[in-house]
């Protein structure tokens, strides 16, 4: 291209006039003159106003918290779980290496099943409690501990003053997930778990020593493995009843639940459900649940037992994609050598050519293309141990995400992610503005957050857009008029 | 890029101005309309710029050339206002003066019209295409330069002078557009 004369049609195109003139000069002098006298007003209106402002929200504030709220219920419900267990019955965590997703916070209750969600974003599993439902059952279980607690005022020899109510050991019973499939049942259990310290009243029972229980804990710890058989899990961790019953997505199972000690030995709880007093009193030191696969090995497992503080229970989830939660913050990697959940790394397997346990930190950089899939129900979110694993797969071009999650800010680490593909999955838009590598996006996927895709004008790079125009009504136009090519289909 | 050794540090707040002003106040005007193509707006960008080069005096380091370096605070400044909701407002009023525009220029005696319609398809490309092809055949800056300017790898500007080209055939009706 002839640049002088091209620049000479700019020019033209621009003005022939010089557009800058001595009027510029003069505006930026005059400016800079008033800036000068008026810098004392400029800076004080604004900071009066703010400093009047952070004033009145205080003295508002101090006026609510002196005053009574209007909005405070005047029949205040009587017994209010303690902070540290409404953080547990949110089933939230905080762990500065996995960055929390909003489709998935693992909760630190038993484990029978995959981290799950259903299209909603939403877990379909029953036996994993998601928040959202939490909520919901934390309401309507609050319904049934206030009538429980009711009942306890009318019947004051049940309880004690020195104890919690049971109502909110039910909530935060990791065991009562599979208990509370049955609704309705938790007064009955609360009933139950009075009895329980009544007769601890009466009986006084010896309380297990907690190094004693912490000892247990360990040695489970140690010697639970993935694919165990039932002769090696009974040789493990006891004995006692291994029963079939059905587990929600994987049909009927072998179980091998609800074993405590409150002395040396093992037994199986015949009641079925535990409450925190039943820790507290010594009545349990530890209870585990193991659920096997089709071939009837050990697929995922959990126990439980009173922390050192005596308070709160510990609750270590053994999921079945092989991460080890302890209090539903992920803590490490057990069944593969690389810190991804189970199907991240059958992936890498795949692009690897190996098997998914030989898949090591080394092969991270040699994944050129990668198709995570998930075949359970709902959104898998991929967890990792440590955010570097993304930063490590160099060669990582192209990604596929089919009804799995990764988090935009793990994507982004990736350094030369320019693919990407997301099926039946959630793709938050929004997120997105990070991932500058990218040129081709493919978001043919019902999920799409927001609508509106002019978050993606942000992404530099981004040459092709591939997305379902009657879903998405929200302005694709514009990266159209962005220079974004926004196809229906891959192109071939 | 080419031009005297400029006295960078040595210059005080108004000296700097004052010479940025002569000499590349121009350029960073027109530059500035290829971004906004409003003479009102060009205007107060260019105010602002003025103003933000100013201020930011104390943070020119000298380790890259005045120019750049004060074009850079003009682009930034104009991709800011593109993408600021102010800029989306004028854009549906400007619509309507332009046609305006459009026919007064129709009855204009166009010279060569040919680099016209090239020079009018490139400021019809998106900011990020249009900025390349400016800085490179309007400003006449190398792609490390455009690199440095704008702020994105020296192999990202590759890719968008190459899409440019692209676009721009495809703005020309598939007419080839030849590139020394």
């Amino acid at each position: 291209m002839n640049n002088t004369k091209l620049k000479k049609a700019i020019d033209k195109e621009i003005g022939e006039k010089p557009l800058f003139t001595d009027k510029d000069k003069e505006r930026f002098y005059n400016q800079k003159k008033m800036a000068g006298r008026s810098s004392w007003t400029h800076y004080f209106w604004p900071k009066l106003v703010t400093a009047l402002l952070f004033l009145g929200v205080m003295s508002g504030g101090f006026y609510f918290v002196a005053e009574e709220s209007p909005f405070e219920s005047v029949t205040k419900p009587i017994t209010d779980a303690p902070e540290s267990e409404s953080k547990e019955d949110l089933g939230s965590y905080e762990d500065p290496d996995l960055e929390k997703t909003p489709e998935e916070e693992p909760d630190s209750t038993p484990d029978t099943a995959d981290e799950q969600e259903d299209e909603n974003g939403q877990e379909s599993d029953e036996q994993e409690q998601p928040n959202r439902d939490d909520n919901q059952q934390n309401e309507s279980e609050r319904e049934t501990d206030n009538e429980s607690d009711a009942e306890s005022e009318s019947e004051p020899e049940l309880g004690s003053d020195s104890e919690q109510p049971d109502g909110n050991d039910s909530t935060n019973d990791p065991s009562s997930n599979d208990n509370n499939q049955n609704e309705g049942t938790s007064q009955d259990n609360n009933s139950n778990n009075n009895d329980n310290g009544q007769d601890s009243e009466s009986e006084e029972p010896e309380r297990v020593p907690f190094e004693q229980v912490q000892a247990k804990a360990d040695d489970i710890q140690s010697q639970f493995q993935y694919g165990m058989t039932i002769s090696q899990a009974k040789q493990a961790f006891g004995s006692g009843n291994y029963s079939r019953r059905n587990v929600v997505d994987l049909g009927e199972r072998m179980v091998g639940e609800y074993y405590h000690f409150a002395t040396d030995d093992l037994s199986f709880n015949e009641e079925g459900d535990i409450s925190l007093d039943q820790f507290k009193q010594g009545h349990i030191g530890l209870s585990f649940t193991l659920t096997f696969d089709s071939n009837d090995r050990v697929r995922s497992g959990s126990y439980t037992y009173l922390a050192e503080d005596g308070e709160t229970r510990r609750a270590v989830n053994f999921k079945s994609d092989g991460f080890v939660y302890v209090d539903g913050q992920a803590q490490s990697q057990k069944k593969y050598q690389i810190g991804f959940s189970g199907a991240m790394v059958e992936a890498i397997a795949q692009s690897a050519g190996k098997e998914p346990q030989n898949v090591t930190r080394q092969d991270l950089n040699q994944v050129g293309q990668l198709a995570v899939s998930h075949s359970g129900s709902g959104m898998l979110s991929v967890k990792a141990t440590k955010a570097d694993y993304y930063n490590e797969m160099t060669g990582l071009s192209a990604i596929t995400l089919e009804r799995t999650v990764i988090p935009a800010e793990h994507l982004a680490r990736i350094p030369n992610l320019e693919r990407l593909t997301i099926r039946d999955a959630r793709a938050d838009l929004n997120s997105f503005s990070n991932l500058d590598t990218l040129r081709y996006l493919d978001i043919r996927t019902p999920y799409v957050q927001p609508e509106n895709v002019s978050a993606l004008l942000e992404l530099d790079n981004l040459e092709t857009v591939v997305l379902d125009k009657q879903e998405l009504s929200g302005e694709w136009q514009q990266l159209e008029e962005n220079g974004i090519d926004v196809l229906e289909s891959p192109p071939e | 890029m080419t031009g005297n050794p400029e006295p960078h540090k040595e210059l005080t707040r108004d000296q700097a101005i004052e010479y940025i002003m002569n000499h590349y106040g121009e350029a960073i005007k027109r530059t500035i309309y290829t971004y906004v193509k409003n003479f009102h707006t060009t205007d107060d960008i260019f105010q602002e710029v003025l103003i933000q080069i100013y201020r930011k005096w104390d943070q020119f380091q000298g380790d890259s050339q005045l120019k750049t370096w004060a074009m850079r605070i003009a682009i930034n400044r104009c991709k800011d206002y593109l993408r600021s909701p102010l800029h989306r407002i004028k854009l549906v009023k400007d619509q309507w003066v332009d046609k305006g525009d459009e026919q007064s220029a129709e009855k204009a005696v166009i010279e060569d019209e040919h680099w016209g319609e090239i020079a009018q398809a490139i400021l019809n490309l998106p900011v990020k295409y249009r900025e390349v092809m400016i800085l490179t055949y309007h400003q006449n800056y190398t792609q490390h330069e455009i690199a440095e300017t704008t702020g994105v790898p020296v192999s990202t500007v590759k890719t968008r002078m190459q899409r440019a080209r692209d676009l721009l055939k495809e703005k020309m009706d598939g007419r080839e557009i030849s590139y020394e």
